[in-house]
């Protein structure tokens, strides 16, 4: 009995370590979305925004709880509001994306993601700027920092 | 029995070689331009992409800014980065990016005093070899003056901290840039990005 007990526990060994040792590198880099565009179809200027979640651990943690546009000059300026509802410090990435009226995406290349740390219950808001005045709509892509 | 307990042991020891050697073999592969990592507390490519975008932000959305630019393009003309870092730091990758930015905005134009030599020969070429059509040739004096001049500065502070477990490394950097009016000699904007970076290395282990 005793030896059946050794062999099922090596058994399990033998397949949960290689298991564990190729997980230990992988993480989920998708998270929430949040997206806005300012639309004129000869009744006036029209917003629609929307909020997407691809990583539910992410939203556990954190919330959108305002998308804010207006135009400067004519350049399409973004704020994003972020609440942490998490206690603890916690680090994420964000990246805009922006598009025209056609939605064809502007400067693709050209997003880069950037860095950011939530203290805990922290309000964070993160401003983005078109990169050109073509841009009607934006999206804001946030994931867990790696 | 024991002969297959032998045997197992044998192949519990196999299977956890092989996972471990997994990946010790050298691998290239592409990476995202947009999501470097961070390997040092050294300025790097992130910290770049993070200046440039916080200081052409700060620039297309500065009230007075806005007001020129609505009614023209202005002429700017960028000075190197006064680099008082430690480092060796390539900051004319730093200001070539934010130009670029800036061009393509569609709210500025700009000289670009690097290709003077090259522009000078070409124009005395243009005039002296007798190949161009004169009524074409480009001429000295013609070139747009221009109107601001684009200045920055990038310093850094180092603290470190020795614990028994660890020793701790902190970088900050400060990056500062100025538009001067040419004219006048006025401040039209400046702004500032910092930049905090953290190193923790274990005494034991690795």
């Amino acid at each position: 009995m005793k030896k059946t007990k050794t062999l099922l526990s090596g058994v399990a060994i033998l397949i949960a370590l290689p298991l564990m040792i190729a997980l230990s590198g992988c993480s989920s880099t998708s998270g929430i979305q949040g997206s806005s565009a300012i639309m004129d179809e000869g009744y006036g200027i029209q917003h629609s925004e929307y909020v997407i979640v691809n990583n539910p651990k992410v939203a556990r943690g954190l919330q959108i709880v305002d998308i804010a546009t207006q135009f400067v000059g004519n350049m399409l300026q973004a704020d994003v509001t972020l609440v942490s509802k998490y206690s603890d410090t916690e680090a994420y990435q964000y990246k805009y994306a922006w598009f025209d009226i056609d939605g064809i995406e502007i400067d693709a290349d050209g997003n880069a993601w950037f860095a950011f740390i939530m203290y805990g219950n922290e309000t964070k808001t993160l401003r983005g700027v078109s990169p050109n005045p073509a841009a009607k709509q934006f999206k804001i892509h946030i994931r867990p920092s790696n | 029995m024991a002969m297959l307990k032998k045997y197992f042991i044998g192949l519990l020891g196999l299977c956890a070689i092989i996972a471990l050697s997994a990946g010790c073999s050298t691998t290239y592969e592409y990476g995202d331009s947009g999501d470097v990592p961070v390997y040092s507390t050294g300025f790097g490519a992130t910290d770049l992409q993070q200046v440039a975008a916080k200081m052409t932000t700060s620039l297309l959305t500065f009230p007075p800014i806005v007001d020129i630019t609505n009614e023209r393009r202005p002429v700017i003309v960028v000075e190197k980065v006064k680099n008082k870092t430690t480092q060796h730091i390539d900051t004319e990758s730093v200001t070539d990016s934010i130009r670029t930015k800036l061009i393509r905005s569609g709210k500025f134009r700009f000289l670009d005093k690097s290709t003077d030599g090259q522009t000078i020969s070409e124009i005395k070429r243009q005039q002296e070899q007798g190949l161009t059509k004169q009524s074409q040739a480009a001429q000295f004096g013609t070139q747009e003056a221009a109107e601001f001049i684009l200045t920055a500065n990038l310093t850094e502070i180092k603290q470190t901290k020795e614990e028994f477990w660890n020793e701790k490394k902190a970088v900050y950097y400060k990056f500062t840039m100025n538009l001067k009016n040419l004219k006048s000699g006025i401040l039209e904007w400046s702004d500032e990005k910092e930049i905090s970076k953290l190193k923790t290395d274990p005494r034991f282990g690795y």
